[in-house]
């Protein structure tokens, strides 16, 4: 978020206003970003090459990087650690068999993880490229295969749309970025990362809704229903209105109450998500922060499992995985 | 600001315990929290000098030395480094606080900066003009920029050469530098004056010790230099001192293998490491000797510019 923070004091003119060493924190994670930037650019020209054709809809791209592609305000100054792909999951084994051959392999798992990002999870273990180091992840869906309805990922690859002037990659509609990316806040663990997910979606919103008005929103709307992501979708929009002031039309909100959880519940949960995405420069999170955190911990986790499954994992990761040495 | 001098030991012990002071090293300011009475000792006896405050207002690093929870407190008591309330190294025996202090500073500084351009280098200057020794640990940087200092040269730092990105200036810290093992006996018989804090035995790197770094450096920590020489230093037992022009071009690839963030940086670290290699003279160096190793290198300083290729 510094690198952000700097775009923005520099896009209103006040990049003259903090003081000298909070400047140079913001200016230096910048100068990251952008260099950052530049690299996940190269390595998509490499990725390009090194990609078989893939059966039933070109790779999308996910995420910061698509944001990039897309050229989205704001992107380039957003640090995008690595690549997020999306291929449909008939082909994904293969995909990762052939980068194999360019030099993609994923690090030592033990038994137990490799078998469960098999099983459950919507990618393959993260890869990285022997030589340029770099990470990709290869998804095959937006959430894990356990959540009680799965998301449809056809739809969003078969809606994905080329990139103008690249033969290879494709970005998600406007509607589906904006639902991955609250698909993936409001049923993922890192909640230390909150802040910046909620204004990515705050931005997404304020430049589809610029962009395309009306046509937007209903699309929205449409797609959250299909995709099964209706609650997240509710959640983004409410949390977005209420903390950034996202100019979120006052009847897209009604008509998105009909996912909404029962008021009780909603109230504790918006409670809970308010209070862990508070961010602290030092020390340790206070406990309230830390413990809203922990919770929606396990909330993430229970609505990943079923229960029965659930015990399960937590018995292994318990008891028979191998621990990390104490010092 | 006061200096750590004009606090009573008492009053620098109960503020480092409590809310924490905050340590001022050239243009960065550290907010440091310590119960340790090692920490509190090295930090009277080796930043005397340093502008130290608060906490108040913006700090670049919050860093803490404490003791863990738990059994390792008290028995084989261990120490921890704490960055933003987080460890971030694996602990070290109880006794090795006062280091783990100054290698988690360093840590700070070669992780979480990217303002600047950080060269693995120990910079002197000599006038107006910065000696700068790039090298992994083990060439001899430390021990040679102990023995300049100690005879009259400027210190910057032992460990990291800041490039200012804008100005092509080099910053320093003036921080303690770090002796190890033989050459904390071939310092203090090279500057039996000088301070030494007491070694601290059996660390990852061996016996430890720091030297204080002189006022005049701490005084003028602000104003920073131009590049003036980059020496290769390499400490070679049974050899003469021998210093032999190196090319711009081998010496471009020495700074860059020896720099922490340049491929973080880009472009901009390229434009500015070519800039550095083209305003400098350009050695590799050779040396077993410290008063040799000074004497020749004060020649050096003495002749000028050279203009090469």
């Amino acid at each position: 978020m510094l690198a952000t923070l700097w775009d923005l004091l520099q896009a209103q003119g006040h990049a003259g206003a903090p003081p000298e060493p909070v400047r140079y924190q913001l200016w230096g994670a910048w100068l990251l970003a952008r260099r950052r930037t530049t690299a996940i650019l190269w390595e998509l020209r490499c990725l390009a090459a090194e990609l078989p054709v893939i059966e039933g809809g070109r790779p999308v791209l996910l995420k910061g990087v698509a944001y990039i592609v897309r050229d989205l305000p704001g992107a380039r100054s957003r640090l995008c650690g690595d690549i997020d792909l999306l291929v449909p999951r008939a082909e994904i084994d293969r995909v990762e068999r052939m980068l194999y051959w360019s030099g993609w392999s994923r690090g030592e798992l033990d038994p137990y993880d490799e078998q469960y990002y098999r099983q459950w999870m919507h990618q393959v273990p993260p890869l990285q490229h022997r030589r340029r180091r770099s990470t990709l992840d290869l998804h095959h869906n937006i959430l894990p295969e356990t959540v009680r309805q799965p998301p449809e990922p056809a739809r969003l690859i078969e809606r994905a749309e080329p990139i103008p002037g690249d033969p290879v990659f494709a970005t998600p509609t406007p509607a589906h970025m904006v639902i991955h990316s609250a698909a993936h806040l409001f049923a993922d663990s890192e909640w230390d990362k909150a802040v910046r997910d909620f204004y990515d979606l705050d931005r997404l919103l304020r430049h589809f809704g610029e962009q395309h008005g009306d046509a937007f929103w209903d699309e929205l709307l449409t797609e959250a229903q299909a995709m099964a992501c209706g609650r997240q979708v509710y959640y983004a929009l409410r949390c977005c209105s209420r903390w950034f002031a996202t100019p979120v039309p006052v009847t897209v909100l009604a008509r998105l109450r009909r996912f909404a959880p029962a008021a009780p519940i909603r109230a504790v949960l918006e409670r809970l998500f308010g209070l862990a995405t508070r961010a602290h420069a030092a020390g340790p999170s206070p406990r309230r922060t830390a413990a809203s955190r922990a919770l929606l911990f396990v909330r993430s986790h229970w609505i990943k499992m079923p229960p029965l499954m659930l015990m399960r994992h937590l018995f292994h990761k318990a008891f028979l995985s191998p621990r990390e040495e104490s010092p | 600001m006061s200096v750590v001098a004009d606090l009573p030991p008492a009053e620098l012990r109960d503020r480092l315990r409590g809310p924490g002071i905050d340590l001022v090293t050239g243009r960065f300011r550290t907010r440091i929290v310590s119960g340790l009475p090692e920490v509190t000792t090295g930090i009277a006896q080796l930043y005397r000098d340093f502008p130290v405050d608060g906490p108040t207002g913006f700090a670049d690093f919050h860093v803490a030395v404490a003791r863990p929870r738990g059994l390792r407190r008290w028995y084989r008591p261990q120490v921890l480094f704490r960055f933003d309330g987080r460890s971030v190294f694996k602990p070290l025996p109880g006794n090795q606080a006062f280091p783990m202090l100054e290698w988690g500073l360093n840590w700070c500084l070669t992780t979480q900066v990217h303002h600047y351009l950080v060269f693995h280098a120990a910079v002197v200057a000599n006038g107006e003009r910065a000696l700068v020794m790039p090298g992994p640990p083990g060439s001899g940087k430390s021990t040679l920029c102990a023995a300049l200092v100690t005879q009259g040269w400027r210190l910057l730092s032992d460990e990291m050469a800041l490039l200012d990105l804008e100005s092509g200036l080099i910053h320093g810290l003036a921080r303690p530098v770090s002796l190890k093992n033989e050459s904390i006996p071939a310092l203090q018989a090279l500057a039996p004056d000088a301070f030494v804090s007491a070694p601290c035995h059996d660390t990852l790197k061996g016996t430890v010790a720091h030297l204080r770094p002189p006022i005049d450096s701490v005084e003028r920590v602000r104003t920073p230099v131009r590049p003036g020489w980059i020496v290769f230093p390499r400490f070679v037992p049974q050899a003469a001192t021998e210093l032999l022009a190196r090319s711009r071009d081998t010496a471009f690839f020495g700074l860059v293998s020896n720099a922490f963030n340049y491929s973080a940086l880009g472009d901009i670290a390229f434009e500015r490491t070519v800039d550095l290699v083209a305003q400098s003279d350009c050695h590799d160096f050779s040396y077993i000797h410290l008063a040799e190793a000074v004497a020749r290198l004060g020649e050096l300083a003495g002749a000028g510019t050279r203009p090469v290729d």
